[in-house]
Parts: structure tokens; sequence; C-alpha cells
């Protein structure tokens, strides 16, 4: 082959969900704007678009990971990928994917603000995060490429659960199976978790301890998927 | 080039079952192969661990003189067709055809064309809303489009009418003679591929009940009819099956018949009469009750 | 086309011998690649190539490197003296035992013959 083959794995396992991912945009920025444009007849003051990068934008693409195990693996060695190559494309393709929605999440948070500061109005952010203001691009980010990148981790692998095992221990190891996401949270002290730790007087890390050990979380939940997939037997789908 | 099959001892179980049972055997390189075995004999099994989709319990695969499993050299050389196409619901078939590009031996015009040939609507359209001839036919373009030196149809064309498995046949036929390869297909529809096979392997139970050159194995077996009493006298060989009629018997011999048999047959008044691959095959899988 | 009595290869060389000797291909002629063979009879190349093979060891074909396969120029003068040896085994005597059986006399059966000659004759 002229390129590695895990690149051309998470080449080709993107453009495989580009249609899906177009179709979650179509649907949900028009859905955020309009609430937007509500909020600002009422309330005015809070971020929309927070809610969104809490929300969808974090649901949306731990579906999308839980797929990519049952899914699409089988079609991968039937055309003669091997399962190590297969997790190395999808390692980066997963990888790519949130430090893109981060990218992207930073870009509507500008466009929003913008929109504030034309109708005039205040614009705040009402969870804890990394960062001060949206303007700080590499700590927003960070913030939520790897809370993104740990959520993805986790659905990769509840899918090689259920795919390896039977579904009766995949199911009993969901919760174990999602606790990097919520350590990732809760190191970085974001959304709900940050809030409820806030409160409860808790201040995290440095920051340099903070990602350095959510990064290894996520490496963690990646070397497990790792082992599960390395073996796994391609059973024949029943019709 | 093309890749040779060497099975070793080959365990494979599913618990307690052995699906797999220290089977042997060897596929030389560069012929069709017939794989024969009733329901449950083991075949997709072997065609799995061949194409390192399932790792052996215990014994070795080796293709082309190497383990292919997780192989990153040999994968891509090995083509496991099923009938399913292993794709997700939601695949579409422009897709399908384009992972083919992951293999180095795809040819992405002769696809189309057998695309076009076998009429398979392919445009905007998921595979699983596909008929199930289509879906088949899809899956065995896949095959035949990947060259892959090692390729394997594992009852694949089972959903396809008779004139699409005719021309499946052709086809098949046709591009090994343009580009010779290894091919292993496991079919119930012996009378209809058996002309294709050069060498055919018999398992039951995960062994190897036989395997050989598909004439000789025909040549072993016959089929001797006339009145009872006689044909109990001459029929001195293995005899596979009986069957009665009145004062008429057929046993059916099978075994290295040595050259006087047949002098023997017909001087004893007897009719000798042949018997065909899948006749044999029934007859020599059939020490057990019929699995459900 | 091929039935089960023997193995295929010996069919198609059969086959050949029957054309050869019925004069439609001819010493000297090409006949069908191994290829064109199977194509064409819908069967593995390897058992038309078989096939071919006990026909050059008969020395009824012969092959020109790069060429390919040619009727010998004896083949059919071979063939045919062949046939000829067995005629008397394999279509009389089967004939005479089958009159036998159903009660033919063989004068009637000398008979129709001569009345065949005849009609060959005009």
């Amino acid at each position: 082959m002229t390129t590695a083959p895990a690149i051309r794995v998470a080449l080709q396992v993107s453009r495989g969900f580009a249609p899906v991912i177009a179709i979650f945009l179509a649907i949900v920025i028009p859905v955020f704007v309009g609430v937007g444009v509500v909020s600002s007849i009422t309330d005015g003051e809070a971020s929309a678009w927070e809610i969104a990068a809490t929300g969808a934008f974090k649901w949306f693409p731990f579906a999308l990971a839980v797929l990519v195990t049952p899914a699409i693996l089988p079609m991968y060695v039937t055309h003669g990928i091997t399962r190590h190559q297969f997790v190395a494309g999808a390692m980066l393709t997963l990888g790519a994917f949130a430090l893109a929605v981060a990218a992207f999440l930073n870009l509507g948070y500008a466009v929003e603000a913008a929109i504030h500061q034309a109708a005039g109005r205040p614009y705040e952010l009402r969870s804890p995060h990394l960062f001060e203001s949206w303007t700080e691009v590499p700590l927003v980010v960070a913030e939520y490429a790897l809370l993104l990148a740990a959520l993805l981790a986790c659905g990769w692998l509840i899918g090689t659960l259920y795919y390896r095992l039977h579904w009766l221990w995949a199911t009993l190891l969901i919760p174990a199976a999602m606790a990097p996401a919520a350590g990732a949270e809760l190191l970085l002290q974001t959304s709900w978790t940050g809030s409820w730790t806030e409160s409860m007087g808790w201040t995290r890390p440095s920051l340099a301890v903070a990602l350095s050990v959510t990064t290894l979380l996520i490496g963690a939940t990646v070397a497990v998927v790792y082992t599960l997939t390395r073996s796994v037997p391609i059973k024949l789908k029943a019709t | 080039m093309t890749l040779g099959i060497e099975v070793q001892d080959l365990t494979v179980r599913f618990g307690d079952v052995a699906a797999l049972d220290a089977l042997s055997l060897h596929f030389e390189s560069g012929k069709v192969h017939g794989l024969l075995g009733r329901n449950g004999a083991g075949k997709s099994t072997l065609l799995a661990a061949l194409a390192a989709y399932r790792r052996p319990t215990s014994g070795r695969v080796l293709v082309g003189g190497e383990d292919p499993f997780e192989n990153p050299r040999l994968m891509p050389q090995i083509c496991l067709i099923r009938e399913t196409l292993d794709v997700y619901d939601t695949e579409t078939c422009r897709s399908v055809l384009s992972l083919g590009a992951l293999r180095p031996t795809w040819d992405a015009v002769y696809a189309e064309e057998l695309v076009e040939k076998f009429e398979i609507p392919v445009n905007r359209r998921w595979v699983t809303k596909l008929s199930r001839g289509k879906k088949a036919a899809l899956a065995c373009v896949v095959g035949l489009a990947s060259r892959a030196p090692l390729t394997i149809f594992d009852e694949a064309y089972l959903g396809m009418d008779a004139p699409s498995r005719a021309a499946f046949y052709d086809e098949l036929l046709a591009d090994y003679m343009r580009h010779p390869r290894t091919i292993v297909i496991s079919t119930h529809l012996i009378e209809e591929f058996s002309g294709l096979f050069e060498q055919v392997a018999i398992i039951d139970s995960g062994r190897l009940v036989l395997q050989g050159e598909t004439d000789e194995i025909r040549a072993r077996g016959a089929s001797v009819i006339e009145p009872a009493e006689v044909v109990d006298r001459v029929a001195g060989h293995a005899v596979v099956a009986e069957r009665r009629l009145g004062p008429t018997k057929s046993a059916t011999v099978y075994g290295d018949l040595g050259a006087d048999f047949e002098e023997n047959v017909r001087s004893a008044g007897l009719e000798l009469g042949p018997v065909s691959l899948q006749d044999l095959f029934i007859h020599l899988t059939a020490n057990r009750s019929v699995k459900p | 086309m091929f039935d089960e009595r023997s193995p295929i290869y010996q069919q198609i060389a059969e086959q050949i011998k029957a054309q050869i000797v019925g004069g439609e291909i001819r010493p000297g002629d090409q006949v069908m690649s191994t290829n064109q063979y199977a194509e064409f009879y819908r069967i593995n190349p390897a058992t038309a190539a078989k096939g071919f093979h006990q026909l050059v060891e008969e020395g009824v074909l012969y092959k020109k490197r790069g060429i390919g396969m040619f009727v010998s120029p004896d083949a059919y003068d071979r063939l045919r003296s062949q046939r000829r040896e067995r005629f008397f085994a394999d279509v009389v005597d089967p004939m005479v035992a089958e009159a036998k059986l159903i009660g033919i006399d063989l004068a009637d059966v000398v008979t129709r013959i001569k009345a065949n000659e005849e009609d060959d004759g005009r």
C-alpha cells in the first residue's frame, strides 16, 4: 500500500460517517439558532450554544463511537484490514473528530458572542470551564477535545464490549466503561459534575495535572479497546 | 502469485462443542477447490479460520506458508465472501464497492462491469434494501473483483436464482482463466458446480472424510444393479448404500475398485452404473442421523 | 453434456477422437485451446488439459510450443484402424446377442444388412 493502512482506514471511516454528520449538523444548528433567537426574546444573557456543547455535541458523537466496532470492524476485516490496523485508524478518526468538534464549538461561541454583542446584550456562560472567556482558544479546544475524546473512547469501549462479550456482561460493565468519561469531567471540573464539585468546595488540580491525567485515562481506555479487539472473531451476522 | 493452504490438526471449539476436530487438509495453490459438507459439518468455521476471521483453538492454519491471523501481508490477499457480506444496516452499495479499494489487487473497472452484468442497482441504495438475489450478486461481485490470490466463496450465491448462478459460474470460470488464483467454494449445489472443481474435499463432523481430484473420486464410486443374490456375491467392496425394488437390488460401492471389477461385474451379468458426485457425497456422509 | 459414466477428461478425449474419425477435424488442424474448451463446455481448464494430455500420450495430438495443440498427421488413420479392430467385438457381437435375446433370426439380420448395402449403392 502506498499510504499507511491506518491512515487509509481513518480516511475511509471518516468518509463513511460524513453523511450522517452532515445530517446531524443540518438538524442541530437550525435548532440552536432557533433556541438562541427565542431566548434572546425572553432571557437574553445565557449562552444557548453552551447547552448544545454539553448536549447534542456530546451524545451524538458518543452514539457514533458505540457503533464503531460492531458496525464497521467486520466490513474492514472483510476487505483485508487487520484488527490492529483498524484500531489504529479508528483511533485517528475519533481523535481527529474530537479536535474538529472542539474547534467547531469554539467557532460557534464566537458567532454567538458576535450576535449577542450586536444585540447589545451581555454574554454569559453558566457552567464552570477551564476557560474564562471563549476567546482563550487553546483552553476551549483542550477542554472540549479532551472531554469528547474521553466520551468517544468510552463509547467505543461499550460497543466493543457488546461485540465481544455476551450482551448481559456488556450491560453490567457499562458503568465501569463510562468511568473514564466521568473522571475527565471531574478532573477538568466542567459542566454538571463541575458545578457539583465546585459547590462542594473542591478545587481541581493544576491544569497540567488535569490535562495529563485525563489524557492517560483516555489512553488506558483505548488500550482496553485494543486488547478486546485484537483477536476478536468476526461472526456472521444473522440475516 | 497464488497461495496454497495447509491445515494441520485444526480444532475450533465453541464452548465444549468442537466445530472442527483435529482437521488436516491441503488445498493446492492455483486450483479451484470444492468444499462439501452437510449443514453443521464445519465448512464455514474452516473457511473463517482460513480467512483469519477466527483464531484456532489449537492446530495451525498456513496460507502461503504463514499464519494468516492478524498478518498484514496476508490478510489483504485473502477474500472471504459469505452470504450476508458482513455489512452494517445503513451501508450503501457504493461505499461497499469503494471499500474494495483497500485491497491492492482490487479491480474497480471490473467491479463496474460486473455490477452492470448482474444488473445490481448500486446507486443511492442501501445494501439491505437489495433483494436477496441482488445482495448475493453484490457479494459475488466483491469476491470476483477483489482478484485476491486466495478467494473463498462460502455459499455466497445461495440467494441467487438459477440463471444468475449460471452467470456467476461462467464469470468465475472466465476470470479464473484470465487471472489464475486459488479459489475455494463451499456449496450444497454439488452437481451444479462440480464442473468447476479441480479438487474436492468432503468434511463431516469437523473432520476430513475425503479429498482428491474430482474425476478420481467419481471413478471410485459405482452402482451395481441386478438380481439381488447375484449382487451380494459380486459386491465384495465397501458397500455404502443399498436399495431394493422387488427382485432387483442396487448396491453402491466405493473404493479402489481395481481394473477387473468392471469385468467381474459384467461377466456376472450385472449392470454397472455410474454414481454422481452428489450421490457419493450423500452416501459417504450418511452414517449418522439427520441433523436438525 | 458429460455424464458420470467415466471421468470427464476421458469423455473429452473420446469426443475429440470422434471428431477426428468423423472428419470434423483433420490431421494438421489446430484444436481449441484448453481454455477455449473449458469455457465452451463450462468445465475447469485443468480437466480439459487432462483430456488433451491423454490424447498427446496416445499420439493423437501433439503440442507446438507457444502455438497450441494440433492433430497428429497419422491420427485419423490410427483411430480409424483402432475402431475397425474393435468393431466386431464392440458393435457386431452385442448386436447378435441382442437379436438372440429378442428372438430375431440372424438370417433376417443379414438380409437387412444387404438391403442397406444396396441402398448405399444407389
